[in-house]
């Protein structure tokens, strides 16, 4: 079972709202790297590990993806709270507002919604913690859109 | 600074590296210097919250919390998503 601490992971408070930028953070949150599937990947893998080490953390790290979704999701209320009319059309938030208004939905930058098929339970260690491995890497991709770098990013 | 801003950045930082030795302890569950120093990061936790609650009052709002006075403490904002649960709590 989990308890819930009335704090985040590390503190959001952000000043100036920016639609834009939150339509490519929500990414992080259900996009197919996102926190949400992270979450879930190590959650539902963990029933089928042999090893109480990977029972462990499986269930600890699990807890803390959580933790950093529920972190997301804070920087995208914060974003897109009292948006004008002008403001939603000129972002191009008007997209996501049609069908959300201000509400926070697991999706990934495009549109997409949070799917489980961004994680695989296989009930097989060697293919869980490979798989684990990759979606490691992926956390690496997400940083370079948002570093003040002139150079062509790929 | 302020002192309960010093204090809540000391105990966010206890926190990660509570956090973080818990993980490695995990994958390295006989190391023994992981242990000593999880006990030591958790005294001084322990230590900080202190003088934080002496000054204060109660650190974090958790279920656990005893009911005192005329209203249910938990459901007090901002929440910790909304803007400046830092300095309302």
């Amino acid at each position: 079972m989990w308890k819930y601490e009335k704090k985040l992971q590390y503190p959001i408070n952000i000043k100036n709202i920016s639609p834009k930028n939150a339509q490519i953070i929500i990414s992080q949150f259900g996009g197919p790297d996102g926190e949400l599937g992270a979450a879930m990947r190590y959650l539902t893998q963990r029933y089928s590990q042999p090893f109480n080490e990977v029972k462990g953390i499986l269930t600890d790290i699990g807890t803390e993806e959580l933790a950093h979704m529920e972190m997301v999701c804070a920087m995208v209320h914060q974003l897109t709270r009292n948006l004008t009319e002008k403001e939603i059309k000129d972002s191009g938030f008007d997209k996501y507002f049609v069908d959300h208004t201000n509400g926070v939905f697991p999706q990934a930058a495009a549109g997409i919604p949070w799917r489980a098929e961004y994680i695989q339970s296989k009930g097989d260690i060697l293919a869980d913690l490979h798989e684990d491995l990759a979606a490691d890497a992926t956390t690496t991709k997400e940083q370079p859109l948002f570093s003040k770098a002139q150079k062509p990013l790929i | 600074m302020s002192r309960k801003e010093q204090l809540t950045k000391i105990i966010y930082e206890l926190d990660f590296a509570l956090h973080e030795l818990n993980l490695y302890l995990d994958t390295h569950p006989t190391s023994l210097k992981a242990m000593e120093l999880l006990k030591e990061y958790r005294n001084k936790r322990q230590a900080a919250v202190a003088l934080y609650e002496e000054r204060f009052g109660k650190y974090i709002s958790t279920i656990d919390e005893v009911p005192a006075g005329s209203c249910w403490k938990w459901l007090k904002g901002p929440w910790p998503w909304e803007n400046n649960f830092m300095e309302e709590n």
